[in-house]
């Protein structure tokens, strides 16, 4: 049932869809898991046959069967080494379809990305990680149900053989203690949720109060950030016990369920028992089936449980989609590198329409659902042309920047591109024909050379980083290009960011250069030259955020957006 | 390689110590569920003598309700304990995050170079959260079943010595094995959280950078980084599944080995009569009870496995000292402050140094201006005097005071830095303008603060006024931040204020709106003012030209500026438009 694409399908079938990604793995995980859980059953006969032994005083009988059990629970853990290896490789696959697929979604998926993400970017890892790890707990738990309902069945099939009472009467507590993990379903649902979000409060509150560890330092808010970070703890706690017990309860009910059936089977087979139509021998086999037999209803709680969190879990990965509706989409089919990782990236950066003119018309845009935005925009960009855009704070400049990359959406207008109009913007105006410089840039923790290039061949790095003027201040780190940077490049200057952000847009050799105010991090003489030898490198087309008075003089053509406030047209 | 286990041990025994009492309260159940558990293969054993030895079929029918009623009490006497064990590693744990996030918030930026959001994220909740597993299962799952160990070993040795012996072989020999493989296990699981930690620190970058990738055609390559890092997470945990998993075995055949012995045995001793059937019975399924608690032993070997590694990495950041200890304790003069570098030379990294033997001296209530290329190192005057980092060489003086003696936050307190990177939080307006509650304002203030910087009219946007959620950084402009950090500069009320670029990203309409209110901020107060527009220092009494970390020129602004020869007044002429790029003498 698990038409690809289809919204609300079902946690079912999205996990089986998982499954098949590759089918050779789940497949060996199922087989050496259900020989795992099959173990106990020869076990149990030839442990009734060492018993009568015992009974009967039969030492070679004894003999045969103490070497069957010691052969067999050998084989077992060895087996089970085997298994849990496979399943640990297997698992990682099961995590990284649903990852993959979201991320793929997030960072290459077309639609604006404004949004995107629910929350914060620690919020968001969350759900690539605990959610991640839930679906795959479905996946894991039908390994567990497979071979215990198969033992299960094959148990209770050797006991009935032996006495029909006693096979029936494991049934009938095996039975109960489902309908107990039934009625306890949609609470432990609802406790998992809670749990969930107060988990997502202390892992965004964690990464949020580091990202701006500078903030908080230079304020000396470290004790108020403890108070807070304490509040949040506490309310956490409190959602996160009831959620465990909920587990516990799943737990106690298969456990509990085993020792009171043994207890059930010996009342109801005592008299056979007393009568010698029973031997001690089928007395320990009922006892270890029982045990194995009653497993069922844990393993099914559990799966029962999993699989309605990873019904939360599955919604909440597909809130990264590009189609947050389309619940099959975190399934779809991913070609993992888990075994050699990946083959190097091929960047395909082929052009086949220069840009001759791109052409914005009418462009509106509302954002955050405010009574304010952008209306009725138009300019025009040229082959060779700098285009500058200015304004007062917020009049909408990066907005409309953003809106034109189409990271974020835009109300109406159109957009052209040598005359043919551009319906997703985010995925068509990017390298080789538009790369951006925000006003903000995010560097990434790696190598100089690695965060500017990312991902690209390197033999256009040298020029980049003359371009920007970052040939001068390589001499100053001690591993050149190869320098990490730290976190957000951190170790770097203000200017240093802004110019390693403007490399990594050059560095792709875009057909257009959209920067967001480069003048704001860097001083005049250096902004000069970076132009300069921008400009004698015979690159020129770009649209530019500035209010510097050089940068207006050369401009082409400038777009000036007025003040926002006080237009506020509906209420 | 050697390992000491202690600095995780004794941050694990610190961390339970508050609980002790609750420890004994759990402890007292846990026996009693225990005694009932233990109880069971007796009956078992006492069913099975009875029915062979003829007895009544009511007495038989006794001993299995007998049964049944031990089997429900445990069960319910377990859950009890694992409510209170789960109150308990609730609390401990959380008491160990706030500790951790609290100790990670005082260490040093340098550190904090070295670890991403992420990379503490994983750290903080995730190796605590191994550990509040390990807490809540530990009592349970370890001390419980150590109890039923020692009961069934009593009783066993009450039937017979020498079944007692064997089982007491069997539990040594599995606990000696379990012990040996589990110190061999840790490393290897350490590698795989390592992994895991790199794929979300990872992960947690990209996706606070998702408009920078997409936008620049590299959201293919954030993909194929995680392929890269999830097939290290294949290979570190399935390698790591194989030392654990495979110790997990060795000690459960111990086990099974231990119950064909109790049979061999039990038929020997069954057949000279020195025990009964139902004995050999009660024996045998202590032998596979036996398994039973060694299975949830090593299940929580693994937990305790995570729970050591993550312990041990939390005892190594507790044990991290900031590179910037904290000051003895002298105060710092009321009022506005003199701010004094003395042949100050500062690196990031030792022999590049940034500052070299820099001399600057502000009076009180005096403004400097401080211009240079970028990469110059005028951030880093800023950074020194708030004492991110400390000087490797001469003196940084604030009010007459080594800033080293002075208690750090005291000295953070009064001077404001207003930069050019605004650092929004995932909270409140009122939250993000007081930092949590750090600037004691009544709404009334942040208000008229707002109202000052030129946010009145946003604010009046706002749906919830005060109370709005800002989504980071995301949820303004970047003028609206800086016009933010500016507010927050004027509720810190500070006597020192560094203002690094924080006009750079305002349009001089705005700025000169904010001017007012700048003025308002720099009155009284000793200002250090760095900056790429010069028309931000206009009203500056003193210039400082910073090249390549040393202080190229310095003078008046108003001499400077009057002699053409000086880098300043070049500078001005560039800016405004008087001199081409090509121009410029470097």
């Amino acid at each position: 049932m698990s038409a690809p694409g289809r919204p609300g399908a079902s946690t079912t079938a999205i996990a089986w869809r998982i499954a098949r990604n590759e089918p050779v793995a789940y497949l060996t995980a199922l087989a050496l898991w259900t020989g795992f859980h099959l173990a106990p059953i020869p076990i149990g006969l030839a442990l009734k046959h060492a018993l009568d032994s015992v009974v009967a005083g039969d030492g070679g009988g004894l003999g045969v069967a103490l070497a069957a059990i010691a052969g067999f629970e050998v084989g077992r853990w060895a087996l089970l080494v085997v298994a849990a290896v496979q399943w640990h490789g297997a698992w990682v696959g099961w995590l990284t379809v649903p990852r993959v697929n979201a991320l793929e979604s997030l960072a290459t998926g077309g639609g604006p990305t404004a949004g995107r993400l629910p929350g914060s970017p620690g919020e968001a890892v969350s759900r690539f990680r605990d959610d991640a790890n839930d679906i795959a707990m479905v996946l894991d738990g039908w390994l567990d149900v497979a071979g215990a309902s198969i033992t299960a069945a094959v148990g209770v099939a050797i006991m009935t053989s032996i006495d029909p009472i006693a096979g029936l009467s494991v049934s009938v507590p095996v039975a109960l203690a489902l309908l107990a993990s039934w009625w306890l379903g949609p609470r432990l649902r609802a406790w998992r949720r809670a749990a969930r979000e107060a988990t997502a409060r202390v892992t965004g509150f964690i990464g949020d109060s580091f990202g701006g560890v500078q903030a908080i330092k230079a304020a000396g808010a470290e004790s108020a950030v403890h108070d807070r970070f304490r509040a949040i703890n506490a309310q956490r706690a409190t959602v996160a016990r009831r959620d465990q017990l909920g587990g516990e309860l799943v737990r106690s009910l298969g456990y509990g369920t085993g020792e009171v059936t043994v207890g059930i089977v010996l009342l109801l087979v005592a008299s056979a028992f007393r009568r010698g139509e029973l031997s001690v021998g089928d007395i320990g086999l009922f006892a270890s089936y029982v045990t194995v037999i009653a497993g069922v209803p844990k393993w099914v709680a559990r799966l029962s449980a999993y699989q309605r969190q990873a019904d939360v879990s599955i919604d909440r990965i597909a809130e990264l989609l590009v189609d947050t509706t389309d619940r099959a989409g975190i399934a779809a089919p991913v070609v993992t590198h888990l075994r050699h990782g990946p083959a190097p990236l091929v960047v395909d950066r082929a052009l086949d329409d220069r840009l001759e003119e791109l052409r914005v018309d009418g462009l509106a845009v509302r954002h955050r659902g405010a009574d304010h935005g952008l209306d009725d925009v138009a300019f025009t960009v040229r082959r060779g042309e700098l285009v500058v855009v200015t304004g007062p704070v917020g009049s909408g400049k990066s907005t409309l920047l953003r809106a034109l990359l189409g990271l974020v959406p835009r109300e109406s207008g159109t957009i052209t591109w040598n005359g043919v109009p551009i319906e997703d913007p985010a995925t068509v105006l990017v390298p080789p024909r538009v790369a951006y410089l925000p006003q903000v840039p995010r560097l990434f923790s790696e190598a100089l050379a690695e965060t500017v290039l990312l991902g690209l061949p390197d033999d256009d790095l040298d020029r980049a980083l003359w371009l920007t003027c970052l040939d001068e201040d390589l001499g100053r780190m001690p591993d050149g290009t190869g320098t990490m940077i730290g976190p957000r490049g951190l170790r770097l200057s203000g200017g240093q960011v802004q110019r390693t952000a403007a490399a990594r847009a050059l560095v792709r050799r875009p057909e257009l250069l959209v920067i967001d105010d480069l003048s704001s991090a860097l001083d005049v003489e250096t902004e000069a030259r970076l132009w300069a030898r921008v400009a004698e490198s015979g690159f020129r087309t770009a649209l530019i955020v500035s209010h510097r008075r050089q940068v207006l003089d050369r401009a082409d053509r400038v777009v000036v957006l007025g003040e926002r406030y006080g237009r506020s047209p509906c209420p | 390689m050697p390992r000491t286990p202690a600095p995780a041990a004794r941050l694990l025994a610190a961390t339970l110590r508050p609980e002790r009492r609750s420890v004994t309260r759990i402890l007292a159940v846990l026996v009693a569920a225990m005694a009932l558990r233990l109880s069971m293969p007796v009956l078992l054993g006492v069913f099975v003598d009875d029915a062979v030895n003829g007895r009544s079929l009511d007495r038989l029918t006794q001993v299995a309700g007998l049964y049944i009623g031990a089997a429900l009490a445990a069960e319910g006497l377990q859950l009890a304990v694992v409510w209170s064990s789960v109150k308990l590693s609730w609390r401990a744990g959380n008491r160990l995050r706030e500790q951790l996030a609290d100790h990670a918030l005082r260490l040093d930026l340098g550190w904090h170079g070295r670890h991403s959001p992420g990379q503490l994220i994983e750290r903080i909740d995730g190796d605590v959260e191994a550990l509040c597993v390990f807490f809540a299962n530990v009592v349970l799952e370890v001390l419980g079943n150590a109890i039923l160990v020692v009961g069934m070993l009593a009783v066993a040795f009450a039937i017979d010595v020498r079944a007692g012996l064997v089982l007491l072989a069997v539990v040594v020999l599995g606990t000696t094995l379990l012990v040996r493989q589990r110190a061999a296990a840790v490393p290897a699981r350490e590698a795989e959280r390592e992994a895991n930690a790199q794929l979300y620190g990872d992960l947690e970058e990209r996706l606070g950078g998702l408009e920078d990738l997409r936008a620049n055609g590299a959201g293919t390559y954030a993909v194929h980084r995680l392929h890269g890092h999830s097939a290290r997470a294949w290979r570190t945990a399935r390698y790591a599944s194989l030392r654990g998993d495979g110790a997990y075995a060795i000690s459960a055949i111990a086990f099974a080995a231990g119950s064909v012995s109790i049979l061999a045995l039990g038929f020997v001793l069954h057949r000279s009569d020195v025990v009964t059937v139902g004995a050999v019975v009660s024996l045998f399924r202590f032998s596979e009870m036996m398994r039973h608690p060694l299975e949830r032993i090593a299940e929580q070997m693994k937990e305790f496995q995570k729970a050591f590694a993550g312990a041990r990495r939390a005892a190594t950041m507790l044990a991290t000292e900031s590179s910037i200890p904290d000051g003895a304790g002298v105060a710092l003069p009321s009022g506005p402050l003199t701010v004094e570098l003395d042949a100050v030379t500062f690196s990031y990294r030792p022999g590049t140094p940034v500052l070299r033997g820099i001399d600057l001296v502000l009076e009180p209530g005096r403004h400097v201006g401080v211009i240079g290329r970028t990469g110059s190192g005028k951030t880093t005057l800023g950074r020194l005097l708030l004492r991110f980092w400390d000087v490797d060489d001469g003196v940084v003086r604030v009010g007459g005071v080594d800033v080293r003696e002075v208690p750090v936050q005291a000295l953070r307190r009064r001077i404001a830095v207003v930069t050019q990177d605004v650092e929004l939080f995932d909270a409140s307006l009122r939250d993000n303008l007081t930092l949590f509650g750090t600037h004691v304002a009544a709404d009334e203030r942040l208000v008229a603060v707002l109202g000052d910087v030129g946010l009145a009219p946003w604010l009046a946007t706002l749906p919830d006024g005060l109370d709005t959620h800002l989504a980071g950084s995301g949820s303004l402009s970047a003028g609206e931040g800086q016009l933010l950090a500016f507010a927050r500069a004027f509720l810190a009320d500070p006597d020192v204020v560094v203002l690094d670029e924080a006009s750079s990203r305002l349009d001089p309409v705005t700025e000169a709106r904010i001017g007012a209110a700048t003025h308002a901020l720099l009155a009284g107060r000793s200002a250090l003012i760095i900056a790429h527009r010069l028309a931000t220092l206009d009203e500056v009494d003193e210039i400082v030209v910073i090249d390549d970390g040393e202080i190229v020129e310095r003078g008046p602004r108003a001499v400077l500026a009057a002699d053409p020869s000086t880098r300043y007044s070049r500078l001005l002429r560039i800016s405004t438009g008087g001199l081409l790029a090509d121009e410029v003498v470097v």
